[in-house]
């Protein structure tokens, strides 16, 4: 159980670890970034970068960068980012990229939810930022509600095969994040309960990991 | 609603459980109803579902079992077989 005052966010999930960048892993993004048949619908949009300065692209405006790891493989699968970070205002975004053969097994999801504690955790951060074009946006679950807030839209933004799409700005705030938490191990709780009432026992002793010094309105 | 059968739900008790925990209308879903097209389920609604399933079987299920996952049946079918190995 993790003590409240010392607690540090984990970085390793079930699936998925976050860790540093490496040289050896710059071939990988870049892959990722620029090989892929969907890569034009990613941050570079369909634009080369040549290998001399994509590293450097990289950790452009960056203020945190992980690589996202299987548990049982060193090689990268994606890459976390918190950018733009402004401790005036306390506010960064964050993007997250993982490669199309690695979608859909849960991992985006729980390297999100890794990064994010990481970030809130980590820096006095109100809010934290994520920007997602039209044509992602119903996939991603960003614009499910509920934990995204919707806070602009910039119509008609980006263009892509003959289409102007809108690009949406969306915020994570750390109340409604730490809401999330809770409201996630409540209904994990309650369908337990359904299920076998002698598992809600064990699950209550699950540690929480946010302690209480990091809660909603510990921090502005 | 169905009695529980054994160690794990109906699927009638199955059904009103998935809609609370994935905020849904019971009134709408049923087995047949399909995760991505009917419920428009998104990749942080897989992850969550991961983690369910893992909950149910007390250790961490194969990541690749979702890509079979198409339905609320399918789900169903998942939970019971993880429920018997828990």
């Amino acid at each position: 159980v993790p003590d409240s005052e010392a607690w540090v966010p984990p970085l390793h999930g079930r699936r998925v670890r976050l860790t540093s960048l490496t040289p050896s892993d710059y071939p990988v993004f870049s892959q990722m970034e620029q090989d892929y048949d969907d890569s034009v619908l990613y941050r570079h949009r369909g634009v080369s970068v040549p290998p001399e300065n994509f590293s450097e692209t990289l950790w452009r405006n960056v203020l945190v960068n992980f690589a996202v790891r299987r548990q049982d493989s060193p090689v990268p699968i994606g890459l976390v980012t918190c950018y733009g970070a402004d401790f005036r205002s306390d506010i960064a975004s964050i993007s997250m990229n993982i490669a199309p053969e690695w979608r859909r097994h849960g991992y985006a999801g729980e390297a999100g939810e890794l990064f994010v504690d990481y970030l809130f955790a980590s820096f006095p951060f109100r809010k934290l930022y994520g920007q997602v074009a039209g044509w992602a946006a119903a996939g991603s679950g960003v614009a499910r509600g509920g934990v995204f807030v919707e806070e602009g839209c910039l119509r008609e933004h980006e263009y892509h095969n003959g289409v102007y799409y809108d690009m949406y700005t969306y915020a994570l705030y750390r109340a409604q994040w730490e809401r999330h938490r809770a409201d996630r191990r409540r209904k994990t709780r309650a369908f337990i309960d359904h299920h076998r009432p002698m598992m809600s026992a064990s699950f209550e002793a699950q540690p929480q990991p946010i302690p209480s010094r990091l809660q909603a309105g510990q921090n502005g | 609603m169905a009695d529980s059968q054994g160690d794990v739900m109906s699927i009638d008790q199955f059904v009103i459980a998935f809609c609370e925990f994935f905020s849904r209308d019971a009134a709408t879903v049923d087995r047949t109803s399909r995760l991505v097209d009917d419920l428009a389920f998104d990749s942080i609604e897989y992850a969550e579902l991961l983690i369910l399933l893992d909950e149910i079987a007390g250790y961490t299920v194969p990541e690749e079992m979702l890509e079979a996952l198409a339905s609320v049946d399918d789900v169903y079918i998942a939970y019971c077989n993880y429920s018997a190995h828990s």
